[in-house]
């Protein structure tokens, strides 16, 4: 019993229309490893890991589990095949506790729960994954509902268990504690996969790794014959791109004399708190020109940003931007004034899905004058040359500005709106995750257009939180924690473990 | 500014369209043969009566004025995903409105009566409107629920006004005031009533707004992502009491054109038409037509053929009005479920 694989996939294949995600794809996985399936954004994880979960039908090619061939037609069919997923967002109901959102969706009604309770603590204990099971999961920090997400699987009695970018809203801290977890679920005889797009994670955690690029497979090492090179000429062969080992593009940064007076100022700044975040709590910061302000931080990032972008979020204290106190600006002046905005989500918060480009470049300038024609009619002539600007200057693949925005990827939905922020000069721009998911020559192009800004003398409010990202190109890093500044760091001085410590936990 | 490929989406529409419409044309007749009416008669009646006599057209025209006003008053609404389904209660305050004024200032010349009664009107229509915006924005009581209420509240207050002593006519047989004073009746043009001049000005009006104006844009984005709109700027219960406000001045100045211009009085109903509110066919001309502005006016017009042909088959073949309901709720099921479906396959 000892030699087949727990898992394999052959051959599998899946197009959408003409785009081919997979390409003939051989994987496999056997019990007691952690196998790393590496690739950046776009390479293909996610959609063979949503055929093995039986979210997607591949358009050929076959699946065994323990050898034997197996349809895979829904969720439903994977997890009674032994297959357990934990997803990148956490998929728990924040209203419930541990035992509740574990034993939810199995055949409740007739369960005792104290006695699943015990069968919870008993699976959490062997495998060293401790938690509180009567506390509401909203109040639980993000490690800590990871744990819960993974014994919910093992429940199930997951033999295979896939992470999707586990890591991503971890901790240096937390990440410990979850390579240990794997440690000993794989130990016990489980099959884990861990899809990321980080070398380094996979170099310090994983036994195997199988990469993939452009929807096909380049290679599988065992990690002993792994190294940062091999695995980076893997992922992204042709590119001329210097990568880092956390799958980064290398930044060249000239060090800067920022500016003497700054751009930004926080006075003791108090806002509203609500059921998702803290709201500020006496923030006192300043952001000067020619700098780029990391902001680290789990919760509270957003509140900065709301902050200036709606002044009228302000309880106590003052913002001033250019020594000017914004407090009476509406939003509309608030960007008039010199400020740009890119939010964190970008389907959600920045766009209008069904509009066009030319609808949506622009949302942020509805307001200005420039754009009017007579009165009170816009002039989208204008407002179409400049989305013809944006789209070339910024290396927009679309067929035309008159396209629908959500037809485009990612990748160039972000360009759309980093473009539309900075085709007039502006002297602030607030960025939140600017390159989530992206692909690395879009990360390296969005990183380049920052540093422009910067090199120019603008100032760069950059939040983040992936703290590879904000180490990579901030000048300084400040620490938020629920709603108070914990620490700033300048770039010289800064480690990422403390960081994420100061993060967490606070001082 | 069209929001996709304009060539495309005409091309799409008309195949659609068409499509649809022979469709329910098809469903209609085989109704007319199960209840054993002729349907070759009774579908060439319900088509053709607008355009056999000239009369039957202008029939037909002023039909369309106030239908095309209640689309609009749906449509507008709509744009930011609240059903506005008071476009009757919209309709009578206007109406109430306009009677007001030609009876006040019925001594004035008509050139000042009229705009002021169609000012009265739209100011009443419209204010009634945000009456449902304005509970929305407070309480998130949803339009459909207020909306209804106040058609009710509405409705009496017409029932109120008309018995008033001032205005009642003491001989009528039904709810009704007197007749207006001459300087507040919209006069005819030969055949040609002269408030077609209000649709035409509406038709102009909302294409300009919607497609030109920032106050168009804004509702425009707001319906489509209210999240990422207030992050940039528009706030929702500021466009929300806007388009309130213009769609109930649709309905409200749609109230004047029947009451200065078809009844020269107030009366009891004077919103209804071919067996219901002018406000319900409305919604489903909105519907069929996607509130596209630019359909709005064309499917208003096509719906005015069906209800002047519907009349036409209860005279001379007593077929039951209620024969173009079917025709029209197979129209609107058939155009939503479609236009859902293309919409699933463009973006699966």
């Amino acid at each position: 019993m000892e030699s087949g694989p727990a898992l394999s996939a052959v051959k599998v294949r899946k197009s959408f229309g003409s785009l081919v995600a997979l390409d003939d794809v051989d994987f496999s996985v056997r019990r007691g490893e952690i196998h790393g399936l590496l690739g950046e954004n776009g390479a293909g994880k996610s959609t063979l890991m949503n055929i093995l979960y039986g979210l997607y039908q591949p358009t050929s090619g076959e699946i065994f589990i323990e050898g034997n061939p197996v349809k895979l037609r829904s969720p439903a069919d994977s997890i009674k095949l032994g297959i357990g997923m934990v997803h990148q967002q956490s998929t728990l109901v924040p209203a419930f506790n541990a035992v509740e959102n574990i034993v939810i969706g199995t055949d409740s009604r007739r369960l005792d729960f104290e006695e699943e309770a015990k069968k919870i603590q008993g699976l959490s204990e062997q495998y060293g994954m401790g938690f509180p099971l009567r506390t509401r999961v909203g109040e639980l920090e993000v490690g800590v509902r990871q744990k819960i997400e993974i014994v919910r699987a093992l429940y199930r009695n997951a033999k295979i268990l896939i992470l999707d970018e586990p890591t991503t809203f971890l901790v240096e801290s937390e990440f410990e504690q979850l390579k240990t977890s794997l440690r000993a679920l794989a130990g016990q005889g489980l099959a884990v996969i861990l899809i990321t797009h980080k070398i380094r994670e996979v170099l310090s955690s994983c036994t195997v790794a199988t990469v993939l690029r452009k929807g096909k497979i380049q290679g599988v090492l065992a990690i002993q014959e792994a190294s940062k090179e091999k695995l980076v000429k893997l992922m992204f062969l042709d590119q001329s791109i210097e990568v880092t080992d956390s799958a980064l593009p290398k930044m060249e940064m000239a060090s800067l004399d920022r500016s003497e007076k700054p751009v930004l100022q926080f006075l003791d700044v108090y806002t509203k708190a609500s059921d998702r975040s803290p709201g500020l709590k006496g923030i006192n910061l300043e952001v000067y020109g020619g700098e780029i302000l990391g902001v680290a931080g789990v919760s509270g990032q957003k509140d900065m940003a709301e902050a200036i972008v709606h002044p009228e979020n302000i309880l106590r204290g003052e913002i001033l931007f250019k020594g000017k106190s914004i407090k009476n600006f509406s939003t509309v002046e608030v960007f008039e004034a010199g400020v740009a905005y890119t939010p964190e989500d970008r389907v959600k918060e920045a766009i209008l899905p069904s509009g066009n480009i030319v609808y949506n470049v622009f949302l942020p300038h509805h307001g200005e004058k420039t754009f009017r024609a007579k009165g009170l009619l816009v002039d989208w002539e204008k407002v179409v040359r400049v989305s013809e600007k944006v789209i070339r200057d910024f290396h927009v693949l679309t067929p035309g500005p008159k396209t629908e925005i959500r037809r485009l990827s990612g990748g160039n939905i972000q360009k759309v709106i980093l473009g539309r922020a900075l085709f007039h000069p502006i002297e602030l721009l607030i960025t939140h995750n600017p390159s989530s998911g992206l692909d690395l020559s879009t990360v390296e192009f969005i990183f380049k257009k920052l540093l422009a800004i910067r090199n120019e003398g603008g100032a760069v409010l950059f939040l983040n939180e992936d703290l590879d990202e904000l180490m990579l190109i901030s000048d300084r890093i400040v620490i938020i924690h629920g709603g108070r500044l914990m620490g700033v760091r300048n770039r010289a001085e800064a480690d990422k473990v403390e960081i994420g410590s100061l993060m967490v936990e606070g001082e | 500014m069209a929001t996709t490929d304009a060539k495309g989406v005409l091309v799409r529409n008309l195949g659609l369209y068409s499509f649809t419409f022979l469709i329910a044309l098809l469903a209609t007749g085989l109704f007319m043969v199960i209840m054993r009416y002729d349907p070759w008669i009774g579908l060439s009646t319900l088509m053709a009566t607008s355009f056999r006599t000239s009369f039957g057209f202008w029939e037909t025209v002023q039909k369309f004025i106030p239908l095309l006003l209640t689309t609009y008053t749906f449509s507008i609404t709509y744009k930011i995903r609240l059903f506005n389904i008071g476009g009757l209660g919209q309709m009578q305050i206007g109406g109430i409105g306009a009677m007001i004024v030609a009876m006040e200032l019925g001594h004035l010349p008509s050139f000042l009566v009229i705009p002021f009664a169609f000012l009265a009107a739209a100011i009443g229509g419209g204010g009634y409107g945000m009456i449902a915006g304005w509970i929305w924005n407070k309480y998130s009581i949803n339009p459909i629920i207020s909306t209804v209420m106040l058609r009710f509240i509405s409705t009496y207050l017409v029932l109120f006004t008309v018995s008033l002593e001032r205005y009642a006519d003491p001989i009528g047989g039904h709810p009704m005031t007197s007749t207006l004073p001459a300087a507040g009746v919209l006069p005819y043009w030969g055949k040609v009533p002269s408030w077609i001049l209000v649709a035409l000005v509406a038709i102009v009006f909302v294409y300009l707004l919607m497609r030109r104006t920032v106050l168009g844009y804004k509702i425009e984005a707001s319906g489509m992502n209210p999240n990422a709109s207030a992050i940039y700027g528009i706030r929702a219960p500021g466009i929300v009491l806007a388009s309130f406000f213009l769609a109930g001045a649709m309905a409200g100045m749609g109230g004047a054109t029947q009451v200065m211009g078809v009844q020269h009085r107030l009366i009891d109903g004077f919103a209804l038409t071919s067996g219901a509110e002018f406000s319900t066919f409305g919604i489903l001309t909105s519907l069929v037509a996607g509130g596209d502005p630019v359909a709005v006016p064309i499917t208003a017009f096509l719906m005015s053929v069906l209800l002047v042909g519907a009349d036409a088959m209860q005279r001379t073949m007593n077929i039951p009005v209620e024969m173009v309901f079917l025709m029209q709720a197979i129209l609107v099921l058939l155009m939503v479920t479609l236009r859902g479906e293309m919409e699933r396959r463009r973006h699966p």
